[in-house]
């Protein structure tokens, strides 16, 4: 573009109905808009996201010649792609869009103070403008998206996704880290709200993504590391040897000789299996494994033989490795990791693990199949007699604040409800009562079930038991108050079934570091946007499928499933993606070659080469963090669309007016920014003395963006980002922790109050944390007085 | 009344209604059923028309309740708030003693009363005046004076120095400190509470003191949650909590007794400690520790508590609980000197219970090698 071509900036300021509006005098932040540099059109729309919004901003690039667009609405990570969009379709770069968030970080998040809220979102729209002006159309880079997908997990939503993108020709690793495929799916009888018989459903869709030309099945096998980025994932698979060839009839003649034995995990340790063993008779692959934690045979010592001497075929090797590194290039990747079933063993009062005779919903799902420890009857653990009566107590381990885990669980209500069914299907005359809070049946055909248990006589009694004991005569005391009735129940049941509750799996901190993506509060993996983008995660490419993302029954996981596939295909079919353009540029004048980039890049993206005194930017390599933009001591580097000056004009226009009640905050794209979206949409309260600006890391703020701040006169800074560990672009946070450490030195030494620059983590799901660091933040800024700003601006000063 | 605030203030609100609550109370039996759910649903629905006194005054406070409910309701300090309230309104909850430990709390409260507190001290006992470890006496020596007939109560006291003893230290103990206010703050009396806090806080923080240590479980809670000015770098513990650090320090001679642990409200469901009492019984050589069938969190209430409402509901649940002692262990210990009292008082006229009961402290020192 032309230097010295002459800027004009549209803004509009959008109501979004009441959304804003109700807070925001959106007239008054768009009068104030004409009031700033190079706003030659303002406008305050209803809704600027609807098509006659969208069209007056094409029809005003042509009309006014507007060549910067500034929208004041929501979140960019919400329209930033629709009004791009719009300015593309004007012939309009879609870089030269900037966007003022006056919804989640203003209206939203200052519900009563109009005043407040307003004198924000005018500074807000003024950062902006200022961005505006110096902003630069960019090209997209497109690269290539490989036509292969990784899915972690091979429960019935990961087999549904491989069959999926199997099925539309692509390449799939379906990567299990159990011996089978198939997930809690296989341990459960019937499914609700038909009761088909669930292994039936399921066993032909193992055996067909077993079978499947595209689909490669890894079992035993976890994911050890990712590299790259979308379209182009380099992935290393750990996968452990089963010791067992493919040759293998699973005949059995082997598990009759093995002289180990120990509890069988699939049926809850209500069975036992032997060392060398198959899962359950469906299992896929369909061959035996040796359990070498258990086996008498260690690598190089054969204390046993037996199970080689019973194997006619002789497809049991122990001279296999026992591990192999396998390394695969996938487009994408859909994590269906699923879920764990709550331990009851907390809730000490219901007495399960103490009394055999108390079961979970999972233990009786065995207990109640065909090929499960009783073959399908209902018996009492502790005699082996059939219960005359069935108890069941809901929400175990759900909706609880401090013994268990606050959010509902989804199916425990009509798992009940199933099981109830069952047994009165096969003895009607067992008296079966449920002891509930609220039922919950809220999916197609739930209601029609939840009735017939009624019909069948189940009884519902509302009142959760306080505890439970046993009588001596080996029946169980189930003690509460029914709370219809405010009148007290004991009642002796022969068996107890607890409900419990669906939780994150123990290893989903590995799987979220592996990916790069985020968990809510309660551990479940986040979503990229909980309506709009309820597939996708922050990661590109990276899709979430199954009880992974939130417990949910088979169906809804099975949907997710194939929207996730969707969702790759869509990526794939295309072949390639265009990236934004937000890597850096070295100016070869400017740069000494002296490395300091070099050192701070997580990805080696950069290389310095001393001798020709210039750095050299690997464009595949970098994900434009801007770590090394932010290292730079001569200003060598520009961080393409987060360029020094862009962000130091933001610096000066958040801090143009009354600087000394203002905290400035720096937040990270992927955490620390959607944090603070997120305490906008959960309606979170707080001050209004912030205003933020974004980095697409932590580890793009540089010491002058601070310094500038102070130097303006702002009472407090905050660097958020994303929690260490969670860094989107693997460690360049940790320059941030070295940086604001030495920043905050460099202010002690000025005699600046080093309390007055913050450093906080904060993920994505932490809204709460968000809001309460700005109240911990308005704190500080009242602490600080005019005289402490007069010093700071003189102290820093002096240095310049 | 700010009922919204405390509604509020004690999650009130959440109540799923579950009813955990009502048989995790006490005071629910075959004849009476004691219900937090219906109680908070009534409020809710009808405001302070909803309120019974009756019922207020009739909480135990013991936080059973709270202890099961999934939606983390504070019933207790519920209670509390509402107490407060009725309080101002001239309702009260009945006295026991004919009201004389009340009063006394409420003298101490102006601040001028000159006590007679350490008499007790003798020779054998070794305190220092300027050691940094203040012993918070409590009401003990009110007890002896009112509460004779059910032992002494210094005894504990001693005996806590007698350990402290044995283990090094000479605690300091302030000759004009006051009731901690625990009964004034759970009976709704409010600012004879603040009052006793802030000559509590006065005189404490002038005493450059840096740990206090308490026998009573209601001193050590009270000045825990509801001291806001203490000093905040004086640490607080109770004895068996302290005790407990320092097992490898104490030695005891052999005791053969079997005995079982009361665990009180305060030390056990509020403060959460449950362990470091049963460690130490376990640190005597030959003593068998046995455990009544609902102990630690799920541990009974002694009955009563602010000297108040004592009743043939109390007694049915102390004789009950103390049945149970009885057909387990020779010997019910607590480290309460409300749930000692409770349950002395109760064993009177009951002769068929064949049991003892005996303060924690009382029976380490006992324990302690010569």
């Amino acid at each position: 573009m032309d230097e010295e071509e002459e800027i004009r900036i549209g803004v509009y300021v959008c109501h979004c109905g009441l959304n804003i509006g109700a807070t925001v005098d959106c007239e008054e932040v768009a009068e104030h808009a004409k009031t700033l540099d190079d706003v030659v059109y303002t406008e305050h729309q209803m809704y600027t996201c609807s098509e006659p919004g969208q069209q007056q901003i094409r029809d005003d690039i042509k009309e006014h010649r507007l060549n910067r667009v500034v929208v004041a609405s929501c979140s960019p990570k919400l329209h930033e792609e629709t009004f791009r969009n719009a300015c593309e379709e004007a012939g309009l770069n879609k870089y030269l869009l900037e966007m003022a968030n006056i919804r989640e970080h203003c209206s939203w998040v200052h519900l009563h103070e109009k005043e407040g809220a307003t004198d924000k979102a005018k500074d807000l729209v003024a950062m902006a403008v200022a961005k505006a002006r110096l902003l630069r159309p960019q090209i997209e880079k497109k690269v290539p998206v490989k036509k292969s997908a990784m899915v972690i997990g091979g429960g019935v939503a990961g087999i549904q996704a491989a069959l999926d993108l199997g099925d539309c020709g692509y390449k799939v690793y379906l990567v299990e880290k159990e011996a089978s495929i198939g997930g809690r799916m296989a341990q459960i009888d019937k499914t609700f709200p038909t009761m088909d018989c669930s292994i039936c459903i399921l066993a032909p869709k193992m055996s067909e993504v077993g079978r499947h030309p595209n689909v490669e099945v890894l079992t035993n096998a976890t994911v050890k590391h990712i590299d790259g980025y979308i379209g182009n994932f380099s992935v290393l698979i750990s996968q452990k040897t089963r010791y067992v060839t493919d040759e293998c009839t699973v005949c059995d003649d082997c598990t009759d000789v093995c002289p180990v034995t120990t509890p069988n995990e699939f049926d809850l340790g209500l069975t036992t299996r032997k060392a060398i063993y198959i899962p359950f008779p469906q299992a896929i692959p369909s061959s035996f494994i040796v359990d070498m934690d258990l086996c008498l045979n260690e690598a190089n010592v054969r204390a046993c033989n037996k199970c080689i001497e019973a194997c006619e075929r002789e497809c049991i090797d122990f001279d296999m490795d026992p591990e192999k590194e396998i390394q695969i290039e996938v487009g994408t990747i859909i994590v269906a990791t699923g879920m764990k079933t709550f331990d009851p063993r907390d809730l000490e009062e219901y007495g399960y693990g103490r009394y055999p005779d108390v079961l979970t919903t999972l233990e009786f799902e065995r207990l109640i199949n065909a090929s499960g420890p009783t073959e399908g009857h209902l018996i009492r653990p502790s005699d082996g007699e059939q219960p005359k009566n069935v108890a069941f107590i809901q929400c175990v381990g759900s909706r609880t604040e401090d013994r268990g885990n606050p959010y509902c669980s989804n199916i425990c209500c009509m798992e009940t409800i199933k099981d109830a069914l069952l047994i009165k299907e096969h003895w009607p005359e067992i008296e079966i009562t449920v002891f509930y809070m609220d039922i919950r049946a809220f999916g197609k055909g739930f209601e029609d079930l939840y009735k017939r248990a009624r019909q069948e006589g189940v009884r519902f009694i509302r009142g959760l038991p306080f505890d439970i004991k046993k009588n001596p005569d080996g029946t169980l005391r189930v003690r509460g108050e029914n709370t219809t009735l405010q009148e007290i129940y004991e009642s002796d049941f022969g068996v107890v079934i607890l409900s419990i509750g669906l939780e994150p799996q123990d290893d989903k901190e590995d799987v979220q570091r592996l990916l790069n993506i985020s968990t809510d509060s309660n551990g479940f993996f986040l979503e990229a946007h909980p309506k709009l983008k309820p597939i996708d995660t922050s990661t590109g490419g990276v899709f979430l499928a199954g009880t992974a993302e939130a417990p949910k029954d088979i169906k809804e996981s099975v949907t997710q499933a194939s929207a996730a596939a969707a969702r790759a295909n869509r990526l794939m079919i295309r072949g390639e993606v265009t990236v934004e353009a937000l890597t850096p540029i070295v100016d070869a004048e400017l740069c000494t070659g002296c490395g300091a980039c070099e050192k701070v890049c997580p990805y080696g993206a950069i290389t310095a080469d001393k001798e020709a005194k210039l750095a050299t930017v690997v464009e595949a390599a970098c994900t434009g963090c801007g770590t090394c933009g932010a290292e730079c001591p001569t200003g060598a580097i520009t961080m393409r669309h987060f360029t020094d000056d862009q962000i130091m004009a933001q610096v000066d226009h958040a801090l143009e007016r009354d600087p000394q009640d203002k905290v400035l905050v720096f937040a990270c794209n992927w955490c620390s920014y959607a944090g603070a979206d997120l305490a906008g949409v959960s309606r979170i309260q707080y001050p209004t003395s912030s205003r933020v600006i974004r980095t697409m890391c932590s580890g793009r703020v540089a010491e002058k963006f601070v310094m500038r701040a102070f130097e303006k006169g702002a009472a407090a800074v905050l660097v958020s980002g994303c929690h260490l560990q969670d860094c989107h672009y693997i460690s360049a946070n940790q320059q941030t922790v070295k940086r604001v450490k030495r920043w905050k030195k460099k202010l002690e030494r000025k005699g600046i109050d080093p309390d007055r620059l913050q450093l906080e983590w904060i993920s994505a799901a932490e809204a709460d944390r968000f809001a309460s660091k700005m109240k911990e933040m308005d704190e500080i800024v009242s602490q600080v007085t005019k005289k402490d700003i007069s010093k700071t601006k003189k102290a820093l000063k002096a240095k310049a | 009344m700010e009922l919204d605030e405390a509604v509020r203030d004690t999650n009130v609100q959440m109540c799923y209604s579950c009813g955990k609550c009502t048989l995790a109370c006490p005071l629910t039996h075959d004849d009476h059923i004691y219900s937090p759910r219906r109680i908070v649903e009534t409020i809710l629905a009808h405001g302070e028309e909803g309120i019974s006194p009756a019922e207020m005054w009739e909480c135990l406070t013991c936080n059973a309740c709270s202890t099961y409910c999934p939606s983390d309701v504070r019933f207790p300090a519920f209670v509390r708030e509402v107490r407060g309230e009725l309080v101002k309104d001239g309702s009260y909850g009945e006295c026991s003693h004919a009201g004389i430990l009340h009063s006394m709390m409420r003298l101490m409260a102006g601040g001028q009363l000159k006590q007679k507190r350490l008499e007790w001290l003798d020779d054998s006992l070794e305190t220092s005046p300027r050691s940094n470890v203040l012993l918070f006496v409590g009401c003990a020596p009110y007890y002896d004076a009112v509460l004779a007939e059910h032992g002494s109560h210094t005894e504990t006291t001693k005996s806590a120095i007698k350990l402290l003893n044995s283990i090094g230290i000479k605690p300091r103990l302030l000759k004009d400190e006051v009731c901690c206010g625990h009964d004034m703050l759970w009976t709704g009396e409010t600012e004879t509470f603040e009052d006793l806090a802030r000559i509590n806080t006065e005189r404490i923080n002038k005493a450059k003191v840096k740990k206090i240590i308490f026998t009573c479980p209601e001193c050590y809670d009270t000045f825990k949650e509801n001291y806001k000015d203490l000093r905040e770098d004086i640490e607080l513990h109770h004895l068996a909590q302290f005790l407990g650090d320092r097992i490898d320090d104490l030695e005891f001679k052999e005791n053969g007794k079997k005995v079982t642990f009361q665990d009180s409200c305060r030390l056990g469901r509020f403060q959460g400690i449950y362990e470091p009492p049963r460690d130490l019984l376990l640190a005597v050589p030959g003593l068998e520790l046995v455990e009544m069938e609902d102990n630690r969190k799920k541990s009974v209430c002694c009955g009563t508590s602010c000297w108040m409402n004592c009743d043939q509901e109390s007694k049915r649940i102390q004789v009950e609980r103390l049945e149970e002692a009885s057909t387990i262990a020779d010997m019910m210990i607590t480290a309460c000197p409300k749930c000692l009292i409770h349950y002395r008082c109760a064993m009177d006229g009951q002769s068929k219970l064949d049991t003892d009961v005996k303060d924690l402290f009382v029976m380490l020192a006992e324990s302690l090698e010569p």
